[in-house]
């Protein structure tokens, strides 16, 4: 089936499987492998895309789902040829690692910032406890929304 | 002149000896301390492509034409095909390819649940999938083995048994005023890296083929796949360029890319094979589960008289004998030390190295044992663990090449000092305490390793070598020896890695080798590279060569005068100075060790058995310090994974079956980001003066070690329950309890 | 495969009942995860995303109506929250953001599991549930909606258009034990109220039986109303947990319960 939605500001067009996930579409039919796949059932965060500006995970999210809707993917976070205070930050201060992992918690950090531009420990911990990280052990995962929120 | 000499080399606590050649030219180590780059944090320079999303891993490459594979993997712990019939796959949709289990590494008397049995290349991973649904087996079921202790009396072993024992631990027994002796466990654990294990096979006619892998070693895999398709080792190239960690999972090839690389053949097309969540924590490796039963002697004063330990490795189909006898026979300073290992061959998956395998539930046990023994002795732990520190290796009487234990163990008093105040916090609920772990591991690396570097006209240096970062930051940290031998800014300097056929041989990155195999070979190419720079200033500018060296970018001559690098690089044009370099043999006879200690506080929830860790110290002697920013994410990811091994992680098998009852992450619990204490790193950073020109040791490994004792140890010291089983669940801390409260009552535990 | 995406309640229904086999999903927190492991192929999807009656909440008279597409994160947020505060308090120990953004009241009852962490707030709470057909509309009491693990009381061509809900003002709350601080799926939990008005106890416990099950006692039987409901519960031994550490963290948090209700 034909699926009409937006994607980082631009208008695209894909032909689906009609049980395809959002996150197969992104990173299969519209070449952005940004948001990655680690779970394939909402535990891991790593496919995080704002859906209508709402932090969702594209993996639980019928393509079909998102026909005439606006979704925001990791690609459509820097402004340009700069990085995103957010991305600035994660590179900073070591919170990238194998960085597989990153994009996720890059999407749901700026939502998080959008929401709470200074957010308490205890409101980072509630908001990116959904992206699972293997490698960092989420230390410098937190200084980085520090550092983000104070840019 | 190139020199022939042979050395040893050891990857995972496992030595094997080999021939290496040598420059005549050996490097005097840098001063201690932070250099111009090295020593100092630096971000990585692949940072800003991983955050885009731009890093195109394995898992994100397509190739033209390129097809899916998906895996049949068998459902029974323990079976035999007696009937296949691929017909209905072969005839669906997309379908170009089906294998069966006549083509290895396929089976069809498939040893664990998850082995692979057939194959199927189809266009999209949806249809290669559906397909597979679509093969039909009819299944002889067998009884499987699947307990360690039955296997080990039916004799059902990976290996020979590893026994190990020095001086009499008969002897030790007559001369101890206490003995403790304890049985305790560690469950199996899964890696789970966040992108799974994958490969992409591309033939170039029938006999050269180009594999896309997420691998710790690329120069590993091209050895392998050379072997198995019968081709010459230049026709094959392994390509890693990002790489979304490993853990010690992703060490060679694995069946995947053998079943990718069939299918390739079979259609003449590339085929990418990747695992789903599900069939990575199925069969990808796993840290197997372990039954130790230990005794421990000691003289009123602490004085260890004797260690004596059995370990059951719950091993699996295939894999090796992890070394969980190790710390008992490396920590500490003990006259008679017996050790046995066995290697339990099971119907469960393989097992694969995982961030020191074997030292990490050798550890547990042993750093347990020695706080029970401190309670009966009412002895301080700490005290009890410097009154038997250990001067040099007991088991084969060598020297250490750097040891900075004491000092970590004096670095760690402040922290140990706050259980007073910790305990004092406790309320009817909760109960808080304080608990240490020493650790011992390898992580000296070894040769052979290669690096080039590369000086352009611009003045910019790249390092080429055939090695991987995989996730850990060390293209990052090559750039900062580079750049601190040739006197660059860190960002002149560019990272080529990630291709066989773009750079020579490099390490392995397991067994907390890269930086101490690696960083030599990068410093030493550098360091020809900057010598050459000098003998061609040294000509242009009319001055001898002892006056000039390279700093900030420029040529600077003692007696006055600098000059920017591009200057005399321009003059070459297109022209290139091409430094090279290769890894240096290790001290000989001497033994190369990482050492450390953390000191953990916990807090339990008495009535639900919730453990809480609120802290964690981490103190470590890894040699000299590259990059402290690098250096303590390696800490701090160590430690949740240790603490998901210590509370939260656990593959479950269905004891009837051997079913894997954990596959997906919602059954299989890693840390988040809710569940992390506050960590404090470190570092002595002190070189090992007899360890290469760079005096690194590795910190992959390290800091996953201590935790789960430590925890344990916190444990007993806020609730005086021994935790002697792995993961620490609810169900398990209230067990504990009841125990405790079952024994006369022991006021005197950590007091 | 098909999917439907009606724009108005009449039209979804008329879907449903042309093609009863249809699977409705909302947020696609549980359909989407049998569809990525291959665990459903169903003949048709129902995406109720779009259906403007289904959404937010509204009060008549003072009872609630919660739209089945009512999401967690909707659920917790004032003034709801205040209403309902054991419902917002289950929200929050919902998985992540992300799925709480998505996670519906609709999909929590229409899945049924044990471990639904919106049931037991609402059993507490005595909500009913508004189920629609073209044939009309019926309420049913939530304890008579869910008839066994994953099991509800549903018709082939009815879907849940609201939950309803007359809030007790009652003292209550939720807890959760889990193996890990977030994103777990209860190992077991309980919602718990005070009832001073009506003189009762009541609580309702997930995870630790076939259905989400409702405990009542008098408010003068404090000190044995955690074991009540301890015994009331019929856990199993699974992968999270045995049954026997199920009862006795149930008897911990009803302890627990009481205690935050009663101060």
């Amino acid at each position: 089936m034909k699926i009409e939605l937006s994607v980082n500001g631009e208008r695209k067009e894909a032909d689906v499987w009609p049980g395809e996930s959002l996150l197969f579409t992104l990173r299969e039919k519209l070449g952005l492998p940004g948001s990655k796949n680690a779970c394939e059932q909402g535990e891991c965060g790593s496919c995080s895309v704002l859906l209508d500006e709402k932090l969702v995970c594209s993996c639980l999210v019928l393509t079909a789902q998102a026909q005439g809707h606006e979704i925001v993917t990791v690609e459509g976070i820097a402004e340009d040829d700069r990085l995103h205070r957010v991305q600035e930050a994660f590179v900073q201060t070591g919170a990238v690692q194998c960085g597989f992992c990153t994009p996720g918690l890059i999407v749901a950090t700026v939502d998080l910032l959008a929401h709470r531009p200074e957010p308490s420990d205890d409101e980072i911990r509630e908001a990116l406890s959904g992206n699972l990280c293997r490698c960092t052990g989420y230390q410098k995962i937190f200084d980085a929304v520090r550092l983000a929120a104070r840019a | 002149m190139a020199r022939l000499i042979r050395t040893e080399k050891e990857v995972e606590g496992r030595y094997t000896e080999q021939w290496i050649v040598v420059d005549e030219d050996v490097l005097e180590q840098w001063p201690a301390g932070p250099l111009e780059t090295v020593g100092r944090p630096v971000p990585r320079a692949d940072g800003g492509q991983r955050a885009r999303g731009e890093a195109r891993y394995t898992a994100d490459i397509k190739l033209p034409g390129m097809l899916h594979a998906a895996i049949l993997r068998s459902p029974h712990a323990k079976a035999r095909v007696r009937r296949i019939d691929t017909g209905r796959a072969r005839r669906a949709p997309g379908v170009r390819a089906v294998l069966g289990p006549e083509t290895g590494p396929l089976t069809d008397e498939p040893p664990y649940e998850g082995a692979p049995v057939a194959a199927v290349a189809a266009e999209t991973s949806e249809q290669a999938r559906t397909a597979v649904s679509l093969i039909e087996v009819e299944w002889e079921r067998l009884e499987p083995l699947l307990d360690p202790e039955e296997a080990v009396r039916r004799n059902e072993l990976i290996d020979e048994p590893n026994r190990e024992e020095r001086g009499e631990v008969e002897r030790g027994l007559a001369e101890s005023d206490a003995v403790v002796e304890a049985e305790y466990r560690t469950q199996t654990v899964l890696h789970n890296s966040m992108e799974t294990h994958q490969a992409i096979c591309e033939w170039d006619g029938d006999d050269r083929l180009t594999v896309y892998i997420s691998t710790q070693f690329i120069w590993g895999v091209r050895e392998e796949v050379a072997k198995r398709f019968g081709l010459p080792e230049d026709h094959v190239r392994v390509v890693c360029r990002f790489m979304g960690g490993g853990f010690g999972s992703k060490n060679g090839p694995g069946d995947y890319t053998y079943v990718a690389a069939e299918l390739a053949r079979a259609t003449g097309r590339p085929v990418k094979c990747a695992l789903t969540r599900r069939e990575e924590n199925l069969d990808s490796g796993n840290r197997n589960s372990t039954i130790q039963r230990l005794r421990v002697g000691a003289r009123s004063d602490g004085t260890l008289t004797f260690l004596d330990g059995e370990f059951v490795n719950a091993t699996g189909w295939d894999g090796w004998l992890a070394s969980t006898g190790g710390p008992m026979r490396l920590l500490y300073a003990c006259e008679n030390v017996r050790t046995v290992e066995y290697g339990a061959k099971l119907n469960t998956p393989p097992m694969a190295a995982f961030r020191a395998p074997g030292f990490v539930e050798g550890t547990f046990g042993l750093e347990c044992l020695l706080d029970e023994l401190a309670a009966k002795l009412e002895i301080d732990p700490l005290e009890l663990r410097r009154r038997n520190h250990s001067t040099h290796d007991a088991v084969d009487e060598r020297p250490f090449s750097s040891k900075q234990l004491l000092e970590c163990y004096r670095r760690a008093e402040p922290h140990w000092e706050r259980r007073d105040e910790v305990r004092a916090r406790s309320d009817a609920t909760w109960k808080r305490g304080v608990g240490l772990a020493s650790q011992v591991w390898y992580g000296g690396g070894g040769p052979p390793s290669y690096a080039w570097v590369r000086i352009g006209g611009d003045g910019r240096a790249a390092v080429i070598t055939g090695m991987q970062d995989i996730g850990t930051g060390s293209a990052t940290a090559m750039a900062q020896i580079a750049a601190e031998e040739l006197g660059l800014p860190v960002d002149r300097i560019e990272v080529a890695l990630g291709d066989s056929a773009r750079g020579p041989y490099a390490t392995i990155s397991a067994g907390s080798s890269t930086i101490p195999s690696m960083g030599p070979a990068v410093r030493a190419a550098a360091a020809d590279a900057a010598r050459q720079l000098i003998e061609i200033a040294a000509q242009r500018y009319d001055r001898e060569e002892r006056v000039l060296s390279l700093k900030n970018g420029q040529i600077v001559s003692s007696d006055g005068g600098s000059w920017p690098l591009e200057e005399i690089t321009g003059l070459l044009e297109s022209g290139q100075i091409l430094g090279k370099g290769s890894r240096g043999p290790n001290p000989t006879g001497m033994r190369v060790l990482t050492f450390g200690v953390q000191v953990a506080e916990v807090a339990v929830d008495v009535e639900t058995g919730e453990v809480v860790v609120e802290k964690i110290v981490a103190i470590h002697d890894v040699g000299r310090v590259i990059n402290p920013l690098g250096a303590s994410s390696q800490v701090e990811g160590g430690i949740i994974q240790g603490l998901g091994h210590t509370l939260s992680e656990e593959r479950l098998l269905d004891p009837s079956t051997g079913g894997n009852l954990t596959q997906t992450l919602d059954a299989y619990k890693i840390p988040t980001i809710a569940d992390v204490p506050e960590i404090v790193t470190d570092l002595v950073d002190v070189p090992d003066e007899h360890l290469t020109n760079l005096g690194s040791k590795g910190l992959g490994e390290p800091p996953i070690i201590p935790t789960a004792a430590a925890i344990a140890n916190a444990i007993r010291d806020a609730t005086g329950a021994d935790v002697r089983s792995l993961p620490i669940t609810r169900e398990e801390m209230l067990r504990a309890l009841r125990e405790a409260s079952r024994q006369p009552a022991r006021e005197e535990v950590g007091a | 495969m098909e999917v439907f995406t009606p724009r108005s309640l009449a039209e979804a229904l008329r879907l449903k009942a042309e093609q009863p086999s249809a699977v409705p999903i909302e947020g696609g927190t549980d359909v989407m995860v049998e569809l990525n492991f291959d665990r459903a192929r169903p003949e048709a999807l129902l995406n109720l995303n779009e259906v403007a009656e289904l959404r937010g909440w509204s009060r008549d008279n003072g009872l609630l109506r919660l739209g089945a597409s009512l999401t967690y994160t909707e659920a917790m947020a004032a003034p709801l929250s205040e209403q309902l505060p054991a419902l917002a308090e289950a929200s929050r120990t919902v998985g992540s953001p992300q799925i709480r953004n998505r996670g519906t009241l609709g999909g929590n009852l229409g899945t049924a599991s044990p471990a639904g962490d919106a049931l037991p707030p609402l059993l507490v709470e005595a909500a009913e549930v508004e189920l629609s057909s073209v044939r009309g509309v019926r309420t049913l009491a939530l304890e008579d909606f869910l008839v066994g693990p994953k099991r509800n009381a549903l018709e082939a061509d009815e879907l849940i258009t609201a939950v309803l809900v007359q809030p007790s003002g009652a003292r209550q709350t939720f807890m959760k034990v889990g193996p890990r601080n977030a994103m777990v799926i209860a190992v077991c939990s309980l919602a718990v109220s005070v009832d001073q008005e009506r003189c009762e106890l009541r609580a309702a416990y997930g995870s630790a039986g076939p259905v989400t099950g409702l405990v009542t006692a008098p408010l003068d039987e404090v000190d044995s109303f955690p074991e009540r409901v301890a015994e009331a519960a019929s856990p199993i031994d699974d992968v999270r947990g045995s049954a026997r550490y199920r009862r006795h963290a149930l008897r911990v948090l009803a302890e627990r319960g009481l205690q935050r209700c009663l101060t």
